[in-house]
């Protein structure tokens, strides 16, 4: 019989930054960033072997940096054999990371607990994708299931049809139609126009607009993460850049606008898509109701942006975001392990 | 001159003389009225206060067996003081919890606790979740 503890755990492993729910009620997240110090001096600085974090960001230069995931995905998952080495330090350096916050989460609890964990993946993530994922939990997580990452925001929302989900992450925009059953592939539409690209784009239009200054992607992404908007009404918004050491202030307002503008048209040809190709008879419910979500849904404007495109294109659309965009994938993921009978558990303990 | 003396003399003999009886009188009167009185209340009185008695017996008993009263009260208190100490660790180690979910920044859950449990779910949230774990079956085949 038994007699141990259940941990439930709802796991968002996100290509920018990874994010955690527990029925312990901690929830929390972190930068997917890894790092490990480049010498022996910068080991003495640290004292220990990892860094995880923003504290990798803001000591890059002591440490060789990894972010293990790509367009949501661990790098080289399509093609491990292309890459094996960087392969397997990915799949190590996303174990750690997915340890490190998984103890972020559990410190204090009992150590006989099982932990049974629900990732989110990208919709269209491949089979090989999914099984990485479940090779990185392997022996940290005591059970573990990989679900799609939209179909766990709905499910947290306790939606089960006639809504379209929109889940705008770093790497990947993963789009996903409710419809009162598990989506399939013919539900599920994965762009890789998010956060990242908004970045480049961004670093793009400043460099030719202000070629004197002097910045990174960090410093881009950092500043657009705190700023980005769509609307175009608002406030001038400016940056300080260095420029020949000397910290200038560079009106950003068109680049940035224009940067976050660039992953709204092909979001909503997905959604165009995805209504288009739906029973016409539910269509409009479809219509009324597409959820947005995600880290990259906080962008000011962009729920009315998508409103104007779809009235474009489709007529008229009623767009909303979740209360809690960051934590909406972690959230569903985690209700669902809850909900999970301990005899569907064990089916999938039995087949190991 | 000495007439007068002499009946003076006789006069304060005279008059000690009644006073002694007078106190006499009395004293005997009392003796014999106290008497009297304690020969009819000493059996009310005996038969009266018997059921005090009775339980001033068995309720002093037991204390006198175990001969400390000290002790049966220093029991009691000890007693106490347990339950409080046992309370005091308590309330440190839900301080310490609150202390570490302050740190880490997190909201507390309204989950009771994390025994297994019994899920009351209903048949199609069943068959959505049966789905899922065949999703999960196929990938791990």
């Amino acid at each position: 019989m038994e007699t141990r503890k259940v941990l439930n755990i709802g796991i968002d492993l996100g290509t920018s930054r990874s994010v955690i729910a527990c029925d312990n009620g901690v929830r929390t997240h972190m930068s997917s960033y890894v790092g490990y110090p480049k010498d022996a001096v910068s080991s003495k600085m640290f004292g220990k072997e990892i860094i995880f974090g923003d504290d990798v960001l803001k000591n890059r230069m002591a440490l060789d940096m990894y972010r293990p995931f790509d367009r949501g995905v661990l790098l080289h998952s399509d093609s491990p054999d292309e890459n094996r080495e960087e392969y397997e330090k990915a799949k190590n350096v996303a174990k750690e990371l997915l340890k490190q916050l998984i103890s972020n989460a559990t410190a204090g609890e009992p150590e006989n607990l099982i932990f049974r964990g629900v990732i989110g993946a990208p919709s269209l993530a491949s089979t090989n994708n999914k099984k990485d994922l479940l090779d990185i939990a392997d022996g940290i997580l005591d059970d573990v299931m990989i679900v799609s990452e939209p179909f766990t925001v709905a499910y947290g929302l306790n939606i089960y049809t006639n809504a379209l989900i929109i889940d705008i992450g770093a790497g990947t925009t993963d789009l996903c139609r409710m419809h009162g059953t598990i989506p399939t592939e013919e539900d599920q539409i994965t762009t890789f126009k998010a956060g990242d690209h908004i970045d480049r784009v961004f670093l793009d239009l400043i460099q030719k607009s202000y070629g004197e200054a002097n910045f990174t992607v960090n410093m881009i992404k950092k500043f657009k993460e705190e700023n980005a908007f769509v609307s175009s009404q608002g406030e001038k918004i400016f940056i300080d850049l260095p420029v020949n050491g000397k910290p200038t202030q560079h009106d950003v307002t068109e680049e940035l606008s224009k940067a976050c503008k660039s992953i709204v048209p092909e979001m909503v040809e997905g959604v165009k898509k995805l209504i288009a190709s739906f029973d016409p008879e539910f269509q409009d419910g479809l219509k009324q109701n597409v959820i947005l979500a995600g880290g990259g849904s906080q962008i000011i404007g962009l729920q009315k942006e998508i409103e104007r495109y779809m009235k474009d294109t489709l007529g008229y659309g009623k767009v909303s975001r979740v209360e809690e965009p960051l934590f909406a994938g972690a959230n569903g993921a985690l209700l669902l392990c809850k909900d999970m009978p301990d005899e569907y558990w064990d089916q999938l303990k039995n087949k190991k | 001159m000495a007439m007068v003396i002499t009946a003076g003399k006789y006069s304060a003999a005279t008059f000690e003389y009644a006073a002694r009886v007078s106190f006499s009188y009395v004293k005997r009167g009392s003796q014999t009225f106290k008497f009297g009185v304690k020969k009819v209340t000493s059996p009310a009185i005996r038969v009266v206060s018997s059921p005090f008695i009775y339980f001033k017996k068995k309720i002093t008993k037991p204390l006198s067996q175990e001969g400390q009263h000290g002790d049966v009260v220093s029991k009691v208190v000890s007693k106490n003081e347990e339950k409080i100490r046992m309370l005091e660790e308590k309330i440190v180690l839900i301080e310490n919890k609150l202390a570490f979910l302050e740190k880490h920044g997190v909201t507390v859950s309204t989950t009771k606790n994390l025994m297994r449990e019994k899920k009351n779910l209903t048949k199609e949230k069943s068959m959505l979740l049966q789905a899922i774990v065949n999703d999960n079956l196929t990938l791990k085949a």
